[in-house]
């Protein structure tokens, strides 16, 4: 047993809490320890050539370095030992810093305790064990979940690429909410006009299948080996005989709100969302049809010159392998009638920005005029009232939607556009405008568009004389203002969905207390999830505007492209593994597993063993805890080398 | 009880065809004692007995771990087993760990009224000489040579008896008799209350003064119905080496206390362990320390419910009774 | 018959002693026994929270105190200031586990707030509409009211939960039971001034005015009201309001108790009716009322 020790000053980040001298001076009495230096920058260049230089000369086959947290650095330090020839495992890493320097001042406790940590080290390092990693094959299909803007542009790229995907939308047509919009900022371009040809551009790429009104039911495997249950609900139209002429929607007595059109207007039992829907095939609402419900009417079928209705259609469902799956579940409003001061909902002419958004268009409710919902009368003041349900702590929203203040500009352009005597007035906290283009958009709004921008918020909204009269203050003038309005858009704050937190919980991967998916790390894997091979993308990580949206979708699809890029993966060899001889069988293992890594084993003597598969164990180590005879081990933290661990500190303090 | 017996044996001639062999009870080697049989022939139905000295933990013979050679058997065999209503917890418990198949067994259920403890007895007369044995409901008389005495049987009852709140077994293909009235306001953890009464000082001398009459025989491990790892426990392990073999207070203790961690939401009071210890170490109160601790916390008893998943077992993000200034 | 200590506050024993009568001949009507804490102290009104916080508690505590020493399990204030000081003390002392022994070493105060503290308002909410409308003798169907609950009443919604803070509906329910015809309206909550009228009376006078104006829109032909200080601001002060605003309001402003009261037959001498700035004769004329 030859152990090297390098003790890193990191800086000073180490060395002016610890005296690395001296901790040094101390690894070089323990058993088996052949060199012990200490290195101004370990993970320097020279501090590299200088491990690599004394592993080569003196033949060191353990190697300790007490430095920063492994999180940082343990994987550089493995490069070290592979290029100088040892096997990357045989690295015991002490972390001297976040566990020592930083988190004490007195320097000779420090130095004490840094000297424990190396001490401890050492005696785990005398016992480490080479190990090397399995391959595994990838599967180069991806699954892009949900066929928003950002689910678009993530297959599309893929597509793109030469490889299969699978775009699966759970309602009936592509699109999400990028289709309800008007015009976008901050061109002002026509929402429908940049989406739709991509729509139909994913729709009959070869490389695609679109799986639209179906959800995915249970996903199971691991990166590169994704096992999925998709579920095709029941259109009960047949998409192989439906032309898309639409003679049912029209014939359709049943009237229920519709989705598209945020409740503004109805649609029929049977209907396509919207003209531009792809795939442009009805669906039949299941919960309001008069035939599914009472066996009566029927008309659509009578209609249809192709005999397309299928009253008698099931859900199905089928199984599909995948490498890598991508999340782009998007966004919804939040629910805004908590607030009672705006009347919970029961004023006509308060509305919500994506209800606004329905107004302005052209094939929206109103064919792109702005009426009052109450009387059909053109508004002549509009108010705007930015983050309901944003940056109020208070109502449990304490984050910023990041695109209202963008789209209350651009609904201020829009209103005077289409009403040139109309004023506008945005209630703000702040204008958040720091994207290309977005701060001059703002200006031109208040500038060449006339909107009024009013800092604070309004604390009251009530119905007088058929007017809206909102209260609030206006902390630049420092006093309260009273403006009477016919109409009220409020921005509604973006949230995550309930179905993504479902999903989240299917895929095993973390979210937020609001339904919002959690990258891997907020700076530097921005699109990765918290399990290997899914990735996240738009809105449903984070409130987003179009171009972050489509941004990160192309990056989501980048990272997928560089995984399905290999035929085989490296898995990581710090996996469970089960000694046969010892296991009983009991497999408690089994039932603790979050990542479902453990099996059923048979024996020849017909004995049931449990058995690790290492693509899917991530190491977590409950499975070790929770055996009885310590039959399954977590490599490079054996139970033997986790107690000569413990040993060493206990033979160093003798009261514990 | 000699009807109950009759019965008992009525049954086991009809299941007896569908099982390899039957667990029971039979006269042991003085009238006070009795021994696990295995009845694998009509004619050894006779030696089957049922009286209020059938202390052993029948469930012990149940994991297939723990049978000795001869006593495995093939796919498809069934066992039939008689449980009192202690031992059918182990046997829950068993089924929720997935230790034992339902489908092969074949259970006999009783009602009891506690077993007696010969230990008590030893003050009164030399139990060892006992010739004779006359029992009824409530008295006991027990002859020897030279002398008798007649005892009320409710002095002699087992401690793990007077707490139990389970007479009748839980699960069960037939059950013998009539069911009895569960007992009302039964305290299931009092003698560990008992001993917490103690200053931390005397209860820490007390433990001590127990551990260091341990002779590590072990055969409160292998009398456990619940401690099935046999040959692979982690308490015989030599990598890593969690116990000495020394046999010392402190050596002992550790034995002792991985075991009771071991056994944590698991053990099912029916106190074997204390019952086979050779020199009488209530060693079981240390798992049914365990068993308040988790009862306290989570609700939970070991081998009460097969379809609940174990506290231990299990995450929830907020427990009820944990970080809960209330 | 329900028993309960009753903390009057000393608006209902001088400005508001209307209040105060009909406070106790509707709970006489409705089989409710209120017991005055003897030897009550001032609820320190706002003016002791904001001076010193604990002081504040401790107020409310000592009367808290008294009613535990009664032997009354919860305690009824009309006022709602009194009903916020109390419940806000309460609250404190059950989810601030060293205050009792605070206020004992430092004040020397002997806390044993035991009783749940109710407004009246909260109080009769849980009476069924059918018991009401049991002891309705005057029929005050012609009556269209418009209640105002005030600011604080039903608020901060975390402390008060028996109604809605931003469109309550409980004094409405109430004199619904003794069948008065109550208004939808917007201005429930909205504030009247308060003690603005004191250090900065324009603004009252213009919330006030907002209040009445808004009264007045909804169709209302008298306001129901619940709190003294309320009270104060609309009737006391609506010749005040006439100036400022420019106009020429004429509302009655009536205790929702005095409304209970009239309907279950009292008098209105009786219930203190004779003692309001805006005369409220000419509108009990129109019910058959003199």
């Amino acid at each position: 047993m030859k152990i090297g020790v390098f003790i890193c000053h990191c800086g000073n980040n180490i060395s002016a809490t610890v005296d690395v001298e001296q901790v040094a001076q101390h690894a070089l009495t323990l058993p088996g320890v052949v060199c012990a230096h200490t290195i101004p920058h370990a993970c320097s260049e020279p501090g590299q050539q200088l491990i690599k230089k004394n592993i080569q000369e003196k033949g060191l086959n353990r190697i300790v370095i007490g430095a920063c947290s492994p999180r940082v650095h343990e994987a550089t330090f493995k490069r070290v030992l592979a290029q100088a020839g040892l096997n990357p495992y045989l690295l015991e890493f002490a972390n001297l810093r976040e566990q020592c320097s930083w988190v004490h001042e007195d320097r000779q406790l420090a130095t004490g305790k840094a000297i424990d940590l190396i001490d401890m080290a050492v005696n785990k390092a005398a016992r480490l064990e080479p190990l090397t990693s399995s391959k595994v094959d990838v599967n180069k299909r991806t699954l892009v979940i949900g066929g928003g803007i950002a689910g678009i542009q993530a297959a599309l790229d893929i597509a793109d690429s030469g490889h299969e995907v699978a775009l699966v939308e759970k309602t009936p047509t592509i699109g999400g909410n990028m289709a309800r919009m008007d015009k976008v900022f901050p061109t002002l371009d026509c929402s429908a006009c940049i989406l739709t040809p991509k729509m139909v551009e994913v729709a009959s790429h070869p490389n695609v299948t679109l799986y639209t009104y179906s959800e995915v039911e249970q996903v199971s495997g691991f990166v590169g080996n994704f096992k999925v249950k998709i579920r095709k609900k029941a259109r009960l139209v047949d998409m192989e005989k439906c032309t898309g002429c639409g003679s049912c929607t029209l014939k359709c007595p049943v009237k229920a709100p519709s989705e598209f059109n945020m409740g503004l207007d109805n649609r029929g039992a049977i209907y396509i969302p919207f003209p531009q829907a792809v795939p442009h095939i009805p669906v039949i609402d299941k919960t309001v049809c008069s035939y599914i419900l009472k066996k009566k009417c029927g008309l659509c079928q009578k209609i249809c010159p192709t005999g397309a209705i299928a009253f008698e259609q099931q859900d199905e469902l089928t199984e599909e392998e995948f490498g890598a799956i991508i999340v782009a579940t998007g966004y919804e409003l939040m629910d805004w009638t908590v607030y009672g001061e705006y009347g919970y909902g029961k004023y006509k002419d308060v509305i919500t920005s994506m209800q606004y958004e329905r107004i302005l268009s052209s094939s929206g409710p109103t064919g792109g005029h702005i009426k009052r919902l109450s009387d059909g009368r053109e508004p002549e003041v509009v108010a705007i009232i930015a983050c309901v349900g944003s940056r109020d702590a208070a109502r449990g929203r304490p984050y910023c939607s990041s695109v209202c203040c963008m789209y209350s500009a651009k609904y201020a352009m829009l209103t005077r556009e289409h009403l040139p005597n109309a004023q506008v007035y945005i209630f703000y906290m702040d204008i958040r405008a720091c994207s290309k283009m977005y701060e001059e958009f703002v200006q031109r709004a208040q500038e060449k568009y006339g909107a009024n921008y009013v800092r604070g918020r309004v604390s009251k909204i009530f119905e007088r004389n058929g007017r809206m009269v909102l209260q609030g203050a206006d902390t630049l003038l420092g006093q309260s203002v009273e403006l009477e309005a016919d109409l009220v858009v409020l921005a509604v704050g973006i949230t995550g969905t309930q179905s993504t937190i479902e999903l989240a919980k299917k895929l095993n991967i973390s979210h937020d207390e609001y339904g919002f998916l959690t990258e891997n790390h907020p700076k530097l894997r921005p699109v990765e999830s918290s399990t290997a091979g899914i990735f996240i993308a738009g809105a449903c990580q984070s409130p987003k505007d179009i171009p972050l949206s489509v941004a990160q979708a192309s990056s989501a699809a980048s990272k997928v492209l560089g995984l399905i890029s290999h035929d085989k993966l490296e898995t990581s060899p710090l996996v469970a593994e089960v000694t046969i001889l010892k296991c009983v069988g009991c497999f408690r293992c089994l039932s603790v597993c979050p990542f479902s890594a453990i099996e059923e084993q048979v024996l020849r003597d017909g004995t049931k063993v449990a058995q690790v598969n290492p693509a899917l164990c991530q190491g977590c180590g409950l499975c070790s805890a929770t055996c009885p005879p310590a039959a399954i081990a977590l490599r490079g933290f054996t139970d033997d080398q986790l107690i000569s661990q413990m040993e060493s500190l206990c033979q160093l303090n003798p009261e514990l | 009880m000699s009807e109950l017996l009759n019965e008992l044996k009525q049954k086991v001639a009809e299941i007896l065809p569908k099982v390899t062999y039957f667990i029971g009870y039979e006269a042991g080697f003085d009238p006070l004692r009795v021994a696990p049989v295995f009845i694998r022939k009509p004619e050894d139905i006779n030696r089957l007995q049922w009286n209020r000295f059938c202390d052993h933990n029948l469930a012990t013979y149940l994991p297939p771990q723990k049978r000795p050679p001869g006593f495995l058997f093939e796919a498809g065999e069934k066992i039939g087993v008689l449980l009192k209503g202690c031992d059918s917890r182990s046997v829950v418990q068993l089924l929720q760990e997935g230790i034992v198949d339902r489908e092969k067994l074949v259970i006999l259920g009783v009602p009891c009224w506690g077993a007696i403890d010969i230990a008590k007895l030893q003050s009164r007369i030399d139990v060892n000489k006992v010739s004779r044995v006359e029992l009824d409901e409530q008295t006991i008389m027990v002859f020897t040579d030279t002398a008798e005495v007649s005892v009320d049987v409710s002095e002699l009852l087992y401690d793990k008896c007077k707490t139990c709140q389970h007479p009748n077994t839980l699960v069960y293909d037939e059950f013998i008799g009539e069911k009895r009235d569960p007992p009302q306001d039964i305290e299931p953890f009092a003698l560990v209350t008992q001993l917490e009464q103690m200053s931390l000082g005397a209860r820490a001398e007390f433990w001590e003064k127990q551990f260091s009459r341990c002779i590590r025989c072990k055969a409160c491990r292998n009398v456990c119905p619940l401690c099935y790892c046999q040959n692979q426990c982690l308490l015989d392990s030599r990598v890593p080496h969690w116990t000495k073999e020394r046999v010392d207070a402190k050596s002992n203790r550790w034995f002792h206390l991985i075991r009771a961690f071991h056994l944590a939401g698991r053990c099912t009071d029916c106190g074997e362990c204390a019952r086979v210890c050779p020199v009488n170490i209530p060693i079981n109160l240390l798992p049914m320390k365990m068993n308040r601790e988790l009862f306290e916390l989570f609700g939970w008893r070991a081998g009460t419910n097969e379809d609940e998943k174990p506290p231990l077992m299990s995450f929830k993000l907020e427990e009820e009774h944990i970080g809960n200034d209330k | 018959m329900t028993k309960l200590g009753y903390f009057p506050g000393c608006s209902l024993e001088g400005s508001a002693s209307e209040y105060d009568q009909s406070s106790r001949y509707v709970c006489k009507q409705l089989d409710i026994e209120l017991v005055e804490l003897p030897d009550w102290s001032c609820c320190g009104a706002h003016a002791a929270h904001h001076t010193q916080h604990k002081l504040a508690c401790a107020l409310s505590a000592r009367n808290l105190s008294i009613a535990t020493k009664q032997g009354v399990d919860s305690v009824v204030a009309p006022c709602p200031a009194c009903y916020s000081g109390l419940k806000s003390a309460q609250n404190q002392l059950a989810n601030n586990p060293g205050l009792t022994e605070k206020l004992k070493s430092e004040l020397d105060l002997d806390c044993n707030a035991k009783g749940e503290v109710f407004s009246l308002v909260e109080l009769l909410s849980h009476i069924e509409p059918e018991t009401l409308k049991a002891q309705v003798k005057v029929d005050l169907g012609g009556l269209k009211v418009a209640a105002y609950y005030g600011c604080l009443l039903v608020r901060p919604p975390k402390l008060v939960q028996f109604d809605d803070p931003e469109n309550p509906t409980s004094i409405d329910n109430l004199l619904s039971a003794a069948g008065v015809q109550m208004l939808p309206w917007d201005y429930k909550v909205q504030c009247c001034g308060a003690v603005l009228g004191i250090s900065n009376p324009d603004i009252q006078l213009k919330l006030s005015g907002d209040i009445l104006k808004m009264a007045q829109l909804a169709g209302a032909q008298a306001v129901a009201v619940a709190c003294p200080l309320c009270h104060a601001n609309l009737d006391l002060r609506q010749e005040q309001i006439n100036k400022y605003c420019k106009s020429n309001f004429n509302l009655p402003i009536i205790y929702f108790t005095q409304l209970m009261g009239l309907a279950f037959g009292a008098s209105p001498k009786g219930l203190g009716i004779d003692k309001h700035m805006v005369n409220v004769g000419p509108l009990l004329s129109k019910v058959g009322i003199r």
